[in-house]
């Protein structure tokens, strides 16, 4: 349910960079989607891959220095930075409709000069085990995906077909570059605690070195 | 197919492209299993195997071993740990520190649910662990995972599965490697830096955990090398290994060729320091970033030291045959260029009674072949 819900986010996301060129501040539906995420994990007293802890002060794994904020936060203040983009890259008024036919999502294994290697992998695949490879070239991506481009990287590919105002259609292929939450020092020292009480569970035999 | 003899060994590779994973009748129907991957249909293909040749995986499979955690060494995995009940578990001694699995966690913590985010699958694993209360074995070089005294199986040998890698300096490096980067996080926010993104986690220092094994019974022992490269450092990779084994035991007369067949994981000295004149290799093949291993002239020098040897697979499974037309249209148009990195699921599988390893019975299985050029 939480993976569902950033993921609903994350590609309002995408979609709003994708066809606008910018993300208004104010957008209803993010604003929507933001607040089920507020939600759910109030719920859970953890926001999973956030900066912030939304809980409760008796937590007892949380130490004294830990901030609490109740209330709003942003998008921007959960994923890693990324400029803005300032040029749409589709005329937003000529695209009637965009049928996707198939989608990949994957990573960046290694970058050249001009072009970068991805391995993919079909949504609809369950076992998340790449098939192929894609090389695109770098000036597929817009200036600002090709600035944050690194191995590791996390890339959605579609292709499919557009429709226009006047009727026509036309095979499209779109590539970008996902928008990742950032690391935080918080999350990270939060999770070796965690960890911590985990690994009390788990039991190891002594090794016996020859 | 049918199940090995009592006193007799086995050993089956199965490498499609991107997986391995080594099954072993260690004799009197004793099974270990090291790593695993995905067959044809995407099931794991230790499971797939055993299963077609009648073996109680319940209670058959004794240990199962996974070498590390790079994606084509653990696809499967969870699953073949749940299905393997009585299997010991060994694992690299890093996964005991709960900073390591803290780092795993952060990265796995992220919305993208179609592709696993590098730990994904030895996390479930560790789940599993926990849940079901099993044990676990953190292996280090040195380390026995599992044995048997002499006599307790069909052919009378002591049996020993001891881990020849991760060296100490290596952990460490490890270590101090997992400090920098939590050091790194506290240093942007300090400085106000844009805080970094959580990539997929793409190989980083993995193989340099990984863990090789050599499995003797008695006077007749094989090595299998998973992905421990070479560093050029007396203390750490083949060299390290080779300076603590070489010279001091009985020569090896097989290798499962340490990743991949790869240039930076050759070592001379494994070739005449741990393995007799002419031994039999056996390579499984990779494909990323654009390139492919082995290479040809990985495979010539493989052919060349080799008394014979083997690649698990040369076939890739085509694009073509895995997408309808109207999306290969699609993809042409798109200019994107498309390469399959998967093989068909092939297996060499070597069959020979320990009193007499010359008389190992080679079966190239699927669409393995013998080496004596280009794989493609």
């Amino acid at each position: 349910m939480a993976a569902t819900a950033k993921q609903r986010i994350f590609d309002e996301r995408y979609k709003e960079s994708l066809y606008s060129g910018e993300r208004p501040e104010e957008n209803e539906i993010i604003e929507e989607l933001l607040e089920d995420y507020r939600d759910l994990f109030e719920k859970e007293s953890y926001l999973s891959h956030g900066t912030y802890y939304v809980g409760h002060e008796d937590d007892e794994y949380l130490d004294e220095s830990t901030q609490f904020v109740e209330g709003s936060f942003s998008i921007d203040e959960l994923v890693a930075p990324f400029p803005k983009r300032r040029e749409p890259l589709v005329a937003s008024n000529k695209v009637h409709s965009f049928s996707p036919i198939s989608e990949w999502e994957g990573y960046v294994t290694s970058i050249s000069q001009s072009s970068f290697f991805v391995s993919v992998v079909n949504i609809k695949d369950e076992t998340g085990l790449p098939d192929d490879e894609a090389e695109f070239q770098l000036h597929d991506l817009s200036g600002t995906e090709r600035e944050s481009l690194e191995v590791g990287s996390v890339v959605r590919w579609v292709v499919g077909f557009e429709k226009l105002s006047n009727d026509m259609r036309q095979r499209v292929s779109r590539v970008h570059v996902r928008r990742l939450p950032a690391h935080s020092v918080k999350e990270y020292e939060k999770s070796v605690l965690e960890e911590e009480r985990f690994g009390d569970g788990l039991i190891w035999n002594e090794p016996s070195q020859t | 197919m049918s199940h090995p003899k009592p006193e007799e060994i086995e050993v089956s590779i199965f490498g499609p492209g991107l997986g391995e994973c080594i099954v072993i009748h260690l004799g009197s129907r004793n099974w270990i299993i090291l790593d695993s991957c995905l067959d044809d249909s995407k099931n794991p293909v230790a499971l797939t195997y055993l299963n077609e040749i009648g073996v109680d995986l319940n209670s058959e499979v004794k240990a199962i071993i996974a070498t590390h955690w790079d994606d084509d060494h653990i696809k499967g995995m969870s699953q073949l740990l749940k299905s393997c009940g009585a299997a010991e578990f060994a694992i690299s001694a890093a996964l005991r520190d709960s900073e390591f699995r803290a780092f795993l966690r952060v990265h796995d913590n992220q919305p993208v649910d179609s592709l696993d985010r590098g730990g994904t699958e030895i996390l479930k694993c560790l789940e599993h662990l926990k849940d079901s209360g099993r044990r676990a074995t953190p292996v280090l070089e040195r380390v026995k995972i599992i044995d048997w005294e002499r006599g307790e199986l069909g052919h009378g040998k002591e049996v020993e599965v001891l881990a020849l890698s991760p060296s100490a300096k290596q952990f460490d490096e490890h270590v101090v490697w997992l400090t920098e980067f939590r050091e790194e996080l506290k240093r942007r926010e300090k400085e106000g830096r844009p805080r970094r993104a959580k990539t997929r986690l793409v190989g980083a220092t993995r193989n340099d955990l990984s863990i090789a094994t050599i499995i003797r019974f008695e006077d007749v022992s094989l090595i299998l090398g998973a992905d421990v490269e070479e560093r050029g450092d007396i203390e750490m990779g083949w060299s390290r290994i080779v300076d603590l084994h070489g010279g001091k035991e009985r020569k090896s007369w097989a290798l499962k060729v340490p990743h991949h067949g790869s240039k930076g994981a050759h070592h001379d000295g494994v070739w005449s320091e741990l393995l007799t004149e002419g031994p039999i290799s056996v390579v499984t093949p990779w494909r990323r970033g654009g390139g492919k291993l082995p290479t040809e002239e990985d495979c010539i020098r493989l052919a060349q030291l080799s008394g014979a040897a083997y690649l698990t697979s040369d076939q890739t499974l085509p694009v073509k045959r895995r997408y309808d037309r109207e999306t290969l249209k699609l993809i042409k148009h798109s200019g994107v260029k498309v390469d399959s990195v998967r093989y068909r699921c092939g297996c060499v599988r070597l069959r020979f009674p320990v009193s007499d390893p010359g008389s190992v019975e080679v079966e190239l299985l699927n669409t393995a072949v013998q080496l004596a050029h280009s794989p493609e």
